[in-house]
């Protein structure tokens, strides 16, 4: 085994991120990646110690339109741009993932 | 000059503004059909709208449909579209990778209307036969473990690595 797929309640995925790192494997962690400063600063210390790979999983990274304008904007396709805002809606109700503490891939869970 | 946003751009054009904006009322709804939108705009001064002093606006939007908004028929559907017509109708950049059942009634003259001022997207993966397109988040799991796994496989940072998270999540940590 040389990576872990970390898709648990958000609330243990840091301590299963150290964990994983303390073993030696690379972690691909759904978000968040952890709950406090201190365990933010433990992933940090472990990456940069053992030069393992971790990966936060947040997949609107890899949107399509996002990819586009970005890649637009470093290509100066508008000009100089002055003001920039974004929207994101989802049915967080409905899922109940945060009332659960579950991940985004909580369903698919092992 | 840059000051605010608002001296610049409210004034002009508040209704436009107001009418792309998800109000909360319309959230709401939107969230009880499990649609999910995600959209992006930048306001930028061209070199072709310079001698009027006004802002270029440049939008990228993208809505996805779930799998059990079917169960739900065309109001739903409905519900997850309308961002994206709202999209069409100010202009701007639009690209949906909803699931083929559902997709296929957003009519591609509708999407890429040129008289709408867009442009349709190209990726290189949006037709990938190898990819179900009723996964979640329109298949952009898929690429985010391919990065993981090509940074393991070239010993790269991953796009967004352990101080890359960090800065997202608390940005204050990062330092």
């Amino acid at each position: 085994m040389d990576a872990v797929l970390i898709a648990t309640p958000d609330d243990r995925h840091a301590q299963q991120a150290i964990d994983t790192l303390d073993a030696g494997k690379h972690v691909l962690s759904e978000i968040p990646m952890a709950y406090t400063l201190d365990e933010i600063a433990r992933i940090l210390a472990l990456t940069e110690q053992t030069g393992l790979k971790y990966t936060m999983g947040n997949e609107v990274r890899w949107y399509p339109a996002l990819e586009k304008l970005k890649r637009m904007g470093m290509e100066n396709c508008w000009g100089d741009i002055f003001y920039g805002e974004a929207e994101y809606l989802h049915n967080l109700v409905a899922e109940g993932w945060r009332k659960n503490g579950g991940g985004w891939f909580e369903p698919l869970a092992l | 000059m840059v000051r605010t946003t608002g001296a610049l751009i409210r004034p002009s054009r508040r209704l436009r503004y107001s009418a792309e904006v998800p109000t909360p009322r319309h959230t709401r709804w939107l969230s009880r059909r499990g649609a999910v939108h995600a959209g992006v705009c930048v306001w930028s001064r061209t070199i072709r709208v310079a001698e009027s002093g006004a802002a270029h606006r440049g939008r990228s939007s993208q809505g996805q449909e779930r799998r059990r908004l079917q169960d739900h028929g065309v109001l739903c559907y409905a519900a997850s579209v309308l961002p994206l017509l709202r999209s069409l109708r100010h202009g701007g950049l639009v690209r949906e990778r909803a699931n083929g059942s559902v997709g296929s009634l957003l009519p591609s003259r509708i999407r890429y209307r040129e008289s709408f001022g867009l442009r349709k997207l190209d990726s290189p993966y949006s037709h990938h036969p190898d990819l179900d397109f009723s996964s979640g988040h329109g298949t952009s799991e898929y690429y985010m473990l391919l990065d993981f796994l090509a940074a393991v496989r070239d010993d790269r940072p991953t796009a967004i690595d352990a101080r890359e998270a960090a800065r997202s999540i608390a940005p204050q940590s990062a330092h």
